[in-house]
């Protein structure tokens, strides 16, 4: 059971050694996106498995299978928001990008940013 | 289950190994270039928090660190649904 255990957290902690190096090496924001959300979301939630089969009490298990089921329901909706409102603001996609699938589904908003608009200009 | 010297040792390993994650997150907290990059690198190293909690509760064999990492889940969610919308309105670059 301890190397279950021991197991669980490294392969966690890497998991989330990765989130790391995915938002430093990746090149704009969406991607970065795509590295920070899923595996740090895997990673907490093999970190609290570790703690679950550690502790091994009912309240421990309750609320580390609680803290998953959040985050995993939680993390999606948080970074979709995000992506939403970073494409909304035109933040400018990688140069290597192959498709733009928000551009007709999210609205372009410009309206409270005067200086925004020659961004949007040049990025187009 | 007791914590076995073997466990507290795969313990601290996994947590040095966080500690690298925390500090290429957080290169990307002080570098990014928008807003929105923040936020995500502050997302991300919130969950981070929370896995140094789970790490500490299993090397010092308190189960109630647990519950603030559940407390930070939720705070964290809230603030990055309130920067997603700050950074929709347009407030801030």
């Amino acid at each position: 059971m301890t190397w279950v255990i021991g197991g669980c957290l490294v392969i966690g902690a890497f998991l989330m050694f990765l989130t790391g190096l995915g938002l430093v090496r990746m090149p704009d924001i969406f991607i970065r996106m795509h590295a920070a959300t899923k595996s740090a979301s895997l990673g907490v939630a093999l970190l609290l498995l570790a703690a679950a089969l550690f502790f091994q009490e009912a309240m421990v298990v309750t609320k580390a299978v609680v803290t998953i089921a959040f985050i995993f329901l939680t993390a999606p909706v948080a970074a979709s928001l995000l992506g939403r409102a970073a494409y909304a603001r035109r933040t400018p996609l990688w140069e290597h990008s192959v498709m733009d699938e928000g551009r007709d589904h999210i609205a372009i908003r410009t309206e409270a940013r005067p200086d925004q608009v020659e961004r949007t200009s040049q990025d187009t | 289950m007791e914590s076995t010297p073997t466990l507290i040792t795969v313990a601290w390993l996994a947590g040095a190994i966080l500690s690298l994650g925390m500090i290429l997150t957080f290169i990307r907290l002080v570098a990014g270039p928008t807003l929105a990059d923040r936020v995500v690198a502050m997302d991300a190293l919130a969950t981070m928090v929370i896995g140094v909690l789970v790490l500490t509760s299993i090397v010092t064999g308190t189960a109630l660190l647990l519950d603030i990492a559940l407390a930070i889940a939720l705070v964290v969610f809230l603030g990055t649904i309130a920067m997603a919308t700050t950074i929709e309105r347009g407030v801030f670059k």
